[in-house]
């Protein structure tokens, strides 16, 4: 049974063989089949066809797929999108309410038609401007249908919006970020979530730097990532999974809380640690991440095992 | 009216909280019937407020009753009580949220002697539908006297970052402050840092979180314990200049 | 079908980013007699007229008497002229302030859409009576309140004439209960700041302020410092700055464009992406990163920023030459 953990996102090229037929040896969470920037224009169309069989390709190693459409060609790249396996359609640069209905509108009829239950793909309006950064409430609210946030992000586009260089030293999507995360937030919707960490560098293959965001990103309770590197994925899916020793400590607290209000009492101390029912919120959230976590490695470690037993066995088809 | 720079939170269910009133000097007592009261000891302590109320009221200090969210009836009727300067309510939902705990305190008032519209109400947002609608919220009822930042880091969940503070955090009280300063209201709060659970700040770390606060724009904070009420009251004397 | 969706701030759509060049704002008084001499040595890319209206007198009748030859001496070395109006007076303000030659207003004091809807069509009609073109007379607001802080995105998107919001540092930080010192470690306004810079955009405008603490307490200081506060200043969104002393104008003219390494830069971007193109490939490298179309977009989109500065420098240089 897979499930919505997504400690390693990646975007994988449809259209680059070695990579997307390799992908799935990489061990990610979620691969997003890019028909986006990824793609040079001459290339889309091609690329469109191939999203089918990617799917099947890349989540071997027990990954969810994404796809990420082109948001000048929405009409044309739905229809290459819309498929069984597919979880989530990313939209990018999503500025308006009228977006996303129109969007919704096409992949519910593709739903239908393609025998895949209506409202089962969610879609993910990508906030990579400032006219999408204030209208967030109009679209996260605009669709009946299960959407995720990113929680608000900076990046390129955003940069661009802003009129900006990118790597400055300090936080420059201040608002955009908070914003958006406070609206996804008070709309109950699945965010991701960001943290600044600086990157001055400019650089994204750098597998210390991947390690230094996951740290900081579970430190503030983050437990999704992007990575646009392969060096990425290993640092972000053990940064982003829980320790041991946080999986006991929220055993304990669980226990230890649970004993309180027993005695009818609400406050109480743990190895020198305040316990209440802050805490033992938070203990029962890190045991379902925990959980969650578990059930997706041993779903990938099943995959793997069969995908690996496919290739090896004669016949298999696989050079 | 004082200056209500530090809001001390004393339970309500301990028979010492007046002598503790009396001992750290806050600009507000505020008696609670919320987080620092064990269920086993909720209903006794809903019976006593109203005469602990009357027993601050000849000292200098304002009285509030921070009620909870989920017995707030109960609560605001025991408290509404002669001496009573106001309530706070922590995690006010939406504005009809507001508006419905005004009409509730009116028929307290009526049915306990206390004049009408007297009862002001201090409002501590820790919730992020909250926050989005602080504005609106601030002006929800004429009662409204402050508006705060909460305990945001764990009901919101909001963890530490690399910049020694928590997630959104400043944001949210940059978002207080605008909103509460619109419509004439205190802004309550302090800069917390990430460091030791348990709102047993050291009183560095007070003297940081309030003086920071103060030059956020805000004039007045919870103080979770007594011990933090001077630190509190020096930085939020702060002058403007 | 495709959909055309041109946002604001598309990267290859038609509307240029940033929408002015007005990197530096100098507000003059028509009441200073030293007007036209400090309007023509001003390297400024807008000048902010603003009138003193001294009791017992008819301030109105006075006003109009002068404001067109102020207009005309503030536009002397090529900047373009606003008038500062007061929103809570303003249809008495601008009968007697608002003349031919104005780029448009800075509206004080604003703390709703209504407001800006209710001056948009006092404008109109004075548009009208004075033979000024129709609609083109834009309105800025300078943010002084909490009020417009909360309000910001209906405020700019009130009126089609919206044109930029202008943090006023020191209103706001009063009017928030801050202090006017700067003695915090962060910027208290930072995500204020950052909201209005991300509205004005959002709104098809732009938004004019400086970096902490700078912004506050508008002093004169060295130009390292100086150049550093105004770097940080774009380098949040910023498009220009008021500039409370001389000194800033120049620094901010300079500061607010891309340098002349990111310029250069963007041509090699461009030049390299051309090249790529002509031998089909639609992603080249340049310095350890890729170059594909959004980058060549987007360095087409800042050096046209830099040539449009660079023009606007020329232009405020004939007007200079040709007014001396």
């Amino acid at each position: 049974m897979n499930n919505r953990v997504a400690r390693c996102v990646m975007f994988v090229t449809p259209t680059n063989p070695r990579f997307i037929d390799k992908a799935w040896t990489r061990g990610g969470d979620v691969y997003i089949l890019d028909i986006e920037d990824s793609i040079a224009p001459a290339e889309k169309q091609r690329c469109r066809t191939l999203i089918r069989e990617s799917i099947e390709k890349a989540n071997k190693g027990g990954a969810s797929i994404f796809v990420r459409i082109n948001k000048p060609f929405v009409d044309a790249d739905l229809p290459y999108a819309v498929w069984p396996g597919v979880d989530r359609i990313m939209l990018p640069k999503t500025e308006t309410a009228e977006e996303m209905k129109h969007a919704h509108a096409i992949v519910s009829r593709l739903e239908k038609e393609r025998g895949v239950a209506p409202g089962t793909i969610e879609l993910y309006p990508m906030i990579e401007s400032t006219l999408g950064a204030v209208n967030i409430h109009e679209i996260l609210t605009a669709i009946p249908r299960r959407v995720h946030s990113m929680g608000g992000a900076g990046g390129y586009d955003m940069a661009v919006s802003l009129g900006i260089e990118m790597f400055a030293d300090f936080d420059q999507y201040a608002f955009p970020v908070a914003y958006v995360a406070l609206a996804a937030m008070a709309l109950d919707i699945e965010a991701i979530g960001a943290v600044f960490v600086p990157n001055t560098s400019g650089r994204v293959d750098q597998a210390d730097q991947a390690a230094k965001q996951a740290a900081a990103l579970h430190a503030a309770g983050i437990h999704q990532a992007g990575a646009l590197h392969p060096n990425f994925i290993q640092p972000l899916v053990s940064g982003l999974s829980p320790t041991a020793e946080e999986t006991d400590w929220a055993k304990r607290v669980i226990e230890a809380y649970e004993e309180l209000t027993d005695a009818g009492e609400s406050v109480g101390e743990l190895a020198g640690k305040v316990i209440d029912k802050y805490e033992y919120a938070a203990a029962k959230r890190t045991l379902e991440w925990t959980a969650q976590c578990a059930a997706k490695d041993a779903y990938k470690r099943r995959a793997m095992k069969r995908a690996q037993a496919s290739e090896s066995s004669p016949g298999s088809g696989m050079s | 009216m004082n200056s209500r720079r530090s809001w001390m939170i004393v339970p309500a269910h301990q028979a010492e909280a007046t002598a503790l009133v009396a001992e750290w000097k806050p600009d507000v007592a505020v008696l609670d019937l919320e987080y620092t009261v064990p269920p086993r000891a909720k209903e006794a302590a809903r019976a006593g407020v109203a005469e602990m109320v009357r027993k601050l009221a000849d000292s200098q200090v304002d009285v509030f009753v921070r009620i909870e969210r989920d017995t707030r009836w109960a609560d605001v009727t025991a408290a509404v009580t002669r001496g009573i300067a106001g309530i706070v309510f922590a995690n006010p939902d939406g504005v009809d949220e507001v508006s419905d705990l005004d009409e509730w305190i009116l028929k307290a008032e009526t049915q306990n002697g206390v004049e009408p519209g007297s009862t002001q109400l201090a409002l501590m947002l820790e919730s992020a539908k909250g926050f989005w609608d602080a504005a609106a919220i601030a002006a929800a009822s004429t009662r409204v006297c402050a508006l705060g930042v909460g305990r945001i880091d764990l009901t919101m969940q909001l963890g530490p970052v690399p910049q020694d503070e928590f997630r959104l955090f400043r944001f949210l009280m940059s978002r207080t402050v605008v909103a509460a300063r619109m419509h004439a209201k205190q802004p309550l709060g302090a800069h917390w840092r990430p460091g030791s659970r348990g709102g047993v700040a050291t009183t560095d770390a007070t003297v940081q979180a309030a003086r920071e606060a103060r030059r956020m724009g805000f004039s007045g904070c919870v103080c979770a314990k007594p011990e933090q009420v001077p630190a509190v009251n020096e930085c939020f004397s702060e002058s403007s200049v | 079908m495709q959909h055309d969706i041109t946002s604001s701030a598309a990267p290859g759509g038609d509307k240029p980013l940033p929408k002015f060049i007005r990197r530096s704002l100098v507000a003059l008084s028509i009441n200073d007699p030293r007007l036209t001499e400090k309007a023509s040595a001003c390297e400024a890319d807008a000048i902010v007229l603003q009138f003193d209206k001294l009791s017992g007198s008819d301030w109105q009748q006075e006003l109009r008497a002068r404001m067109p030859a102020a207009i005309h001496s503030a536009a002397r070395a090529g900047a373009e002229v606003f008038v500062r109006i007061a929103r809570n007076a303003a249809i008495a303000e601008l009968d007697a302030a608002v003349f031919s030659g104005l780029t448009g207003i800075v509206l004080t004091g604003v703390s709703g859409s209504a407001e800006v809807r209710q001056v948009c069509d006092h404008l109109a009609r004075i548009e009208e009576r004075r033979g000024i073109a129709r609609n083109c007379l834009e309105i800025s607001i300078d943010v002084d309140n909490p009020a417009a802080v909360w309000h910001s995105l209906d405020i700019a998107r009130a009126s089609p004439r919206f044109g930029m919001l202008i943090v006023n540092e020191q209103a706001l930080c009063v009017s928030l209960g801050m202090q006017t010192q700067p003695q915090l470690a962060f910027d208290p306004l930072e995500y204020i700041k950052s909201q209005l810079i991300t509205v004005a955009l959002a709104a098809g405008g732009q938004a004019v302020g400086m970096s902490y603490p700078l912004g506050l307490t508008g002093q004169q200081v060295e130009d390292a410092t100086l150049k550093k506060a105004v770097r940080r200043a774009r380098d949040t969104g910023f498009k220009g700055a008021m500039c409370p002393h001389v000194s800033w104008v120049a620094a901010c003219n300079v500061g607010f464009r891309p340098s002349d390494d990111e310029a250069a830069y963007y041509r090699k971007v461009i030049e390299v992406f051309a090249e790529g193109l002509k031998r089909g490939m639609a992603s080249v490298p340049l310095d350890g990163k890729m170059v594909d179309v959004p980058v060549d977009v987007r360095a087409k989109l800042y050096l046209q920023w830099a040539n449009r500065a660079a023009a606007r420098d020329a232009e405020k240089a004939r007007a200079r030459a040709a007014s001396s």
